[in-house]
């Protein structure tokens, strides 16, 4: 082909051209590791890493809201561990007291203690955690456990509700991380009333029947706290899951989105080169000319 | 024959050389001139007058510009789809930069913040903070598709403005090509060829085809018909010309009418057509994604946000978003002024409910777009997609065109360019010829010596 001053310009400025452009891409991908600096570098890597981005996000949250259900089911746990210390030594009392060797000023000796533990049950009930009584249903604001008469109550009424606390630890996965109050302390309440009347009294019926009464109620807190750990399992579970999951979408993001560095090394040598190339064959094929020789 | 004729003969010899190397000195100065056609000289042999067996001499029949008209055909055809290509690429570029995606920063970061506050607000209903959080997270939310939709505009603006530009343009371009065109015609009635407006003319209708899907036949009389979507933009010495009518159920774009009678044109490629398909159809469609998506949610979370109830325990029916689409979005005035009107609870009158919010959150996960086969986040996925399959295939396409018309070009070259070093062979051959015309001019001197003095 004939080749004329401006074709051999335009081509070897195009050839440069190109070899920069080529250059610069690499270039960026370099400096910013990344495959993906924008939709149209892999329009459908984008959507994928978009999908991606948002499971994590969501998982994120989900295991920050298990880590807080996991705070929340400590404190109901640990609030159930002293109602049955308070239930334990009751229970003591009522043998002691249910003994022939004590006289009625012993048994209101007794009552007196009895009263104690009923204040500490009371308190135990109205125990609110992070500004949330935990123990009210959803009325969380409200103290849930109100005596009648303040110090020596003859009845304790509940002020809660049945409504469960959810939280979210996955999607469609709910653990509540309440008890039902009225379920668990109304009971305690009611015999620790009865067997401190009881002892008042000198009503040796009531005293005997304190101590089964008592191991009732033992047992109703044990099993609570069985649900608790259950609860709490399930929470470690969906944890270690989400942990999973979290790995591989980000194994996968780095796929779709981190530049292969070695190879992309590699050709920014190679397009570097290729650049020279063409700077070095513009220079030489620019100077040549017929006029030179024409003397 | 006689003496003089001879002389006559080295005569006509003197000028023809020297003609030629007027034009070898035009197509030198010439050299970097864009759009210009080398032009070759027409020598010819002066026959032998009757009866006599030697011929006359040299006659220089004038300059011929060399050109390849299926060339030009092709590169102009190429050149059309070229500059849509590009034109196209360019403002796609610009619109997925608007959406700053993959990152953390864009739509999609924003909405899985706006969601995730709803599910922080389920854990602690009763706080003040996590309210006012919901409020901030709307609120961006709400800004960032707002930016989103006004980017998108903006991009469609400009085209619109590069359009008017565009038009503007073409219409000086076909008045060009019809004064061209009267120079031409009567050139050519005295003679000449007119090669160098010729190539004028050539860079215009070069410069057109880019503009827009025109076709041209160049009529007997050296005159070029330009035609536009089946009719006449140049016709003979008449040029016809564009006028631009703002459209008024098109946010006021303008539309392409002839300014004679106020009949539309359509024109489907060349930089003129790239500008009205990113104005009206690429970054219209995404536009209308973009308001799809946030009309979904704005229903959706207003749905499921008045079903709730606020903290008072007895509020109910509120809205959480104002507006319809991405271009109004806003937190609903009422709940930005006061976040406990923010409707965590399913159930009245439980404050520590938190169950309604998780409701809302809910709708990040549901299939709630495209006739319920896509969530939000695979719908918007799916929408930057789409704009960066766009804009790959337009930046492809504009790629392959390029190189095709760059080939184009330099087949065009290498029939009409100039190349320095032959201009400098036929100046050396010219140079000569003039030198032996010369040379036979004193011998022809010496001879009549000869004959006059010596005899």
């Amino acid at each position: 082909m004939r080749v004329t001053n401006q074709s051999m310009s335009t081509r070897l400025l195009s050839s440069i051209q190109t070899a920069q452009s080529r250059l610069s891409d690499t270039q960026d991908r370099v400096a910013s590791g990344r495959r993906i600096n924008r939709p149209s570098d892999d329009p459908f890597g984008t959507s994928r890493s978009i999908a991606a981005h948002a499971s994590i996000d969501l998982i994120a949250q989900y295991q920050r809201t298990i880590t807080l259900a996991r705070s929340e089911l400590g404190s109901t746990e640990s609030v159930l561990t002293s109602l049955g210390d308070v239930i334990q030594r009751a229970r003591e009392l009522a043998v002691q007291a249910d003994s022939s060797s004590i006289d009625g000023a012993g048994r209101r000796q007794i009552a007196a203690e009895v009263n104690q533990l009923l204040s500490e049950a009371i308190k135990l009930g109205n125990t609110s955690y992070a500004g949330r009584h935990i123990f009210a249903g959803q009325q969380t604001q409200t103290a849930p456990f109100v005596e009648d008469v303040p110090g020596q109550p003859a009845t304790v009424t509940y002020q809660g509700d049945v409504g469960q606390v959810q939280r979210e630890i996955g999607e469609g996965d709910q653990v509540a991380v309440n008890l039902d109050g009225d379920e668990i302390f109304t009971p305690v309440f009611q015999d620790l009333i009865a067997f401190r009347d009881a002892l008042n009294t000198n009503d040796m019926n009531g005293v005997s029947a304190a101590s089964g009464n008592m191991g009732t109620n033992l047992d109703t807190v044990l099993q609570a706290r069985g649900e608790i750990g259950a609860r709490t399992r399930r929470l470690d579970l969906a944890d270690t899951r989400l942990g999973d999951v979290t790995l591989q979408l980000q194994t996968s993001i780095s796929s779709i989105e981190d530049a292969d560095m070695s190879q992309e090394v590699v050709d920014l040598q190679t397009r570097e080169t290729a650049l020279q190339a063409a700077l070095a064959a513009t220079g030489r094929s620019l100077t040549t000319s017929l006029l030179d020789f024409l003397r | 024959m006689g003496l003089s004729v001879a002389l006559n003969t080295a005569m006509r010899a003197l000028l023809a050389q020297q003609q030629a190397m007027d034009a070898v000195s035009h197509n030198v100065s010439n050299v970097n001139t864009p759009g210009y056609s080398r032009q070759r000289v027409l020598l010819s042999p002066v026959a032998a007058p009757a009866g006599s067996g030697v011929g006359g001499g040299v006659s220089f029949d004038g300059v011929q510009r060399v050109r390849d008209m299926f060339v030009d055909f092709q590169m102009r055809q190429q050149k059309q789809t070229a500059g849509e290509a590009q034109t196209r690429a360019d403002s796609l570029h610009l619109a997925e930069l608007a959406f700053s995606e993959p990152s953390d920063s864009g739509l999609r970061s924003v909405m899985s913040q706006f969601f995730n506050s709803w599910r922080d607000l389920s854990n602690t209903p009763e706080d003040g903070s996590a309210r006012s959080a919901v409020v901030q997270a709307g609120q961006t939310f709400a800004i960032t598709a707002q930016r989103l939709q006004q980017g998108l505009t903006d991009l469609r603006d400009s085209a619109d403005s590069r359009l008017q530009d565009s038009v503007a343009e073409m219409n000086n371009l076909a008045s060009q090509i019809a004064v061209l065109n009267q120079k031409i015609t009567s050139i050519r009635a005295s003679g000449d060829p007119g090669g160098d407006l010729s190539d004028q003319r050539d860079l215009a209708l070069d410069r057109l085809s880019e503009l827009a899907n025109v076709t041209y036949n160049e009529q007997t009389n050296g005159s070029v018909d330009v035609v536009l979507n089946g009719r006449s933009l140049v016709h003979g010495v008449s040029a016809y010309a564009i006028a631009l009518v703002p459209n008024a159920a098109n946010n006021n774009y303008s539309d392409l009418t002839w300014a004679g009678d106020g009949a539309t044109v359509t024109v489907a490629s060349g930089e003129i057509g790239g500008l009205l398909t990113q104005r009206d159809t690429d970054l219209t469609s995404r536009l209308v994604d973009l308001n799809t998506l946030v009309a979904q949610i704005i229903t959706d979370v207003n749905a499921a946000h008045a079903a709730g109830y606020a903290l008072d325990g007895t509020t109910t029916g509120t809205d959480f978003f104002s507006g319809t689409d991405a271009a109004d979005i806003d937190v609903d005035a009422a709940v930005a002024a006061n976040p406990g009107l923010l409707a965590a609870a399913t159930n009245a009158s439980a404050v520590g409910d938190g169950s309604n919010a998780l409701a809302v959150a809910a709708l990040q996960t549901a299939n709630t777009l495209s006739s319920g086969s896509e969530t939000y986040d695979s719908f918007y996925g799916g929408l930057v997609s789409r704009i960066g399959v766009a804009a790959k295939d337009a930046q492809s396409l504009a790629d392959a065109q390029a190189l095709t018309v760059s080939h184009l070009e330099e087949l065009r070259q290498s029939v009409a360019g100039v190349n320095v070093d032959e201009e400098m062979v036929n100046l050396v051959q010219y140079q000569r010829g003039y030198e032996a015309a010369a040379r036979i001019i004193r011998a022809v001197d010496e001879m009549l010596d000869t004959l006059i003095n010596r005899t």
